[in-house]
């Protein structure tokens, strides 16, 4: 744990001024994980679950981001979606957002607005016990607020995009509030990009899909090479809701993912499956916690990481099942492959059951491409390349293997694609 | 002068490539990390001949078989090997590939996650690339490896599947064949093909084998069965021994061994 510098806390009362007025409603909370904050502090690499990621000088950026950029990132629209809600740094951008027919069917609009016409629903928000979380809470400037009726099948998915730009030291701090209703479904394709400059995007988002609904979210996190990501997702299922995330973990000198599932009725079920392609010098954390606290849900969790020389990752997944949570099947499963000696993985799986009548099952692999597969394809004419190329695709699409719409195979294949043509593999 | 004909001058560049040397091995020693295999290993291939090595385990048929197509394991301590007259231990085993070697593998490899279809289009258009060639087109490609596969007893979606896994051994001997094929090599080093055949297999493979006889091409068949050698008739046999060949003959030496077995030529 790192202790707040008086000059930070100094700089954050000052900052915490400057968004009050952004959200009122959350006023007292804001206090509040000021005060815990003071205590707490930030957490450091002593501290057991952040071991592996480096968030030394984050302290310094802990400030609100700037504003617009100058120059505007330029955008590639998708065709076929529902809506598009896009924050530049920070704030909600009209230019780059657009409803394609999801504000008629769902309720979307932005953190304040729901805050003001429902203070209440701040009572629902998650304060937070480490510092990365607390800080989120002081200086939150907004986020998106969705919530989808009852019954409403949404089949074009609704992008959430974060773009980072000209922000050298600067942090992003936002808030999402998403709510499917019982019966209802939708797809959110979250991604997160910047520019060199070195900002800190700490996001928390909180998710509760009631009875029967379905959300399936992917994320896309290629953060600009200096930037720091944390983000933070809390998802509470209801019986019968089903979860599917993929993530895909790219960008970014220090990126860290959070997710907290608790699935608290019978028949719900959450799959968090995801990618990391770490680059030299790069860490990429991924932080699971899927809590069954009553019976009869399953989950499962399938994860892949690829990393070049000089690349760090870790993956910590948590399952936990309550005494209660009988007939649980809960199974995990993450490897790393590593493309150069220098390259580390860290692999920390846990179970903690506490039922007597549950299927779990977890599986932890560190290991390098198969020299014998790779020799039959060299023998066969490719270059070492391509061999490669190959190879890691095969394994990393083990992480998307649940995902069958075209589009966002494409998408994902196509990031992939970009990854490897900037890697040199066959070093 | 008279000007030669084109005709002649066809029969010439035939007659010529015909007695062509293709593979020429001399001296060749190589070790797997302390132990040494091949000793001072001499052979010579021309083109349109089909030779065949046959000899007890460990002789070091496997690992001459994988020294030509380049695996890292095997080190060469001295020696040569030229290939249509080029240095070919300077090449990597991709473009002793792309330039016309084909190894059979005595175990082929299972890759999960890359489809038969995948793994042997992608080798394809590397060799074609290596060539300055244009790839195939998928369609052309398509085509070829169909037929192939049929010819080898391959069902069609067998293809679609992830190379070789859940494949039987016979059926990774044909798949060997299809790539074989598909790939069009002038030498092929075939490890083994026939262990593991029942008959039907081994008369499917070895017309697939015979397919690849052509004037311009090679075949060295590495072989503990005399089987094979009835349906793939060789030019030549060559006993190894403690790491070097002891015998040659012709295809009546395969009747003496099947006769005396090896020992009568152990080194």
């Amino acid at each position: 744990m790192q202790h707040l510098k008086p000059e930070h806390i100094h700089s954050l009362e000052a900052q915490l001024e400057g968004v009050k007025g952004l959200l009122p409603e959350a006023d007292d909370m804001r206090r509040f994980a000021l005060e815990r904050l003071k205590e707490t502090g930030l957490p450091n690499k002593r501290d057991e679950d952040w071991r592996y990621m480096d968030l030394s000088d984050v302290a310094g950026k802990i400030h609100v981001s700037a504003g617009k950029p100058k120059n505007m990132p330029a955008f590639k629209g998708a065709a076929g979606i529902s809506g598009r809600v896009t924050y530049l740094n920070g704030r909600h951008s009209e230019d780059l957002s657009m409803d394609a027919g999801i504000g008629q069917v769902a309720t979307l609009s932005m953190l304040a607005q729901r805050l003001a016409s429902d203070p209440d629903s701040v009572d629902g928000f998650a304060v937070g016990h480490d510092g990365i979380h607390l800080a989120n809470t002081v200086l939150m400037s907004g986020g998106m607020a969705l919530t989808v009726p009852e019954g409403i099948a949404i089949d074009q998915p609704l992008e959430l995009e974060h773009v980072t730009s000209e922000a050298d030291d600067h942090a992003v701090h936002l808030r999402h509030a998403i709510e499917l209703k019982p019966g209802s479904s939708l797809t959110i394709i979250e991604y997160f990009r910047g520019d060199s400059s070195s900002y800190w995007n700490n996001v928390v988002s909180q998710i509760r899909l009631s009875k029967g609904a379905k959300l399936r979210h992917i994320r896309i996190i290629d953060e600009g090479a200096q930037a720091t990501h944390t983000s933070r997702m809390f998802v509470d299922l209801d019986a019968g809701a089903r979860y599917d995330s993929f993530t895909l973990g790219m960008g970014g000198k220090a990126a860290r993912s959070d997710v907290t599932v608790r699935l608290m009725g019978a028949d719900a079920f959450a799959s968090i499956d995801g990618l990391s392609l770490g680059h030299a010098g790069q860490t990429l954390d991924t932080f699971v916690r899927m809590q069954h606290m009553v019976p009869g849900a399953d989950s499962d969790q399938v994860h892949r990481t690829v990393l070049a020389a000089q690349a760090t990752s870790a993956f910590q997944g948590r399952i936990l099942v309550e005494r209660d949570a009988q007939q649980t099947n809960a199974d995990q499963s993450c490897k790393a492959i590593l493309l150069d000696r220098s390259a580390e993985a860290n692999a920390k799986p846990e179970l903690e059951i506490y039922a007597d009548d549950v299927k779990c099952s977890h599986g932890a692999t560190v290991g390098e491409l198969d020299d014998t597969a790779l020799f039959y394809m060299l023998a066969r004419g490719m270059d070492p390349q391509t061999a490669k190329g190959l190879l890691i695709k095969a394994f990393a699409s083990e992480s998307f293997a649940r995902i069958d719409d075209q589009d966002i195979l494409d998408l994902i294949e196509e990031k992939v694609d970009s990854w490897l043509a900037r890697e040199r593999v066959d070093g | 002068m008279k000007r030669k004909s084109s005709l002649e001058l066809a029969l010439k560049a035939v007659l010529d490539r015909k007695f062509e040397t293709m593979l020429k091995i001399e001296k060749l020693n190589v070790s797997v990390g302390e132990t040494q295999i091949l000793k001072n290993l001499d052979l010579e291939i021309k083109a349109g001949e089909v030779h065949a090595i046959m000899g007890p385990n460990g002789t070091g048929k496997s690992t001459l078989a994988n020294t030509i197509a380049g695996r890292s394991d095997y080190e060469v301590g001295s020696g040569s090997i030229s290939f249509m007259g080029e240095d070919l231990l300077a090449k990597e085993p991709h473009e002793r590939a792309a330039e016309g070697i084909f190894l059979g593998f005595q175990y082929p490899v299972e890759i999960p996650g890359v489809s038969n279809l995948n793994f042997l289009r992608t080798a394809l258009n590397s060799q074609r690339r290596h060539r300055g060639e244009d790839d195939m087109s998928a369609a052309e490609f398509m085509k070829l490896v169909r037929a192939k596969a049929d010819e080898l007893g391959l069902k069609p979606e067998m293809l679609k599947r992830f190379v070789n896994v859940g494949f039987s051994g016979g059926e990774k001997k044909r798949n060997e064949m299809v790539q074989m094929a598909v790939l069009n090599p002038t030498l092929a080093v075939l490890d083994e093909t026939d262990s593991g055949l029942d008959i039907d297999a081994l008369k499917v493979v070895s017309d697939g084998i015979n397919a690849q006889r052509r004037d311009d091409t090679a075949i060295l068949l590495i072989t503990h069965y005399q089987r094979l050698l009835d349906y793939v008739q060789p030019d030549f046999i060559h006993v190894m021994s403690g790491g070097k060949i002891v015998k040659s003959g012709d295809k009546s030496l395969a009747l003496e061994l099947e006769e005396e077995g090896y020992a009568a030529f152990e080194a």
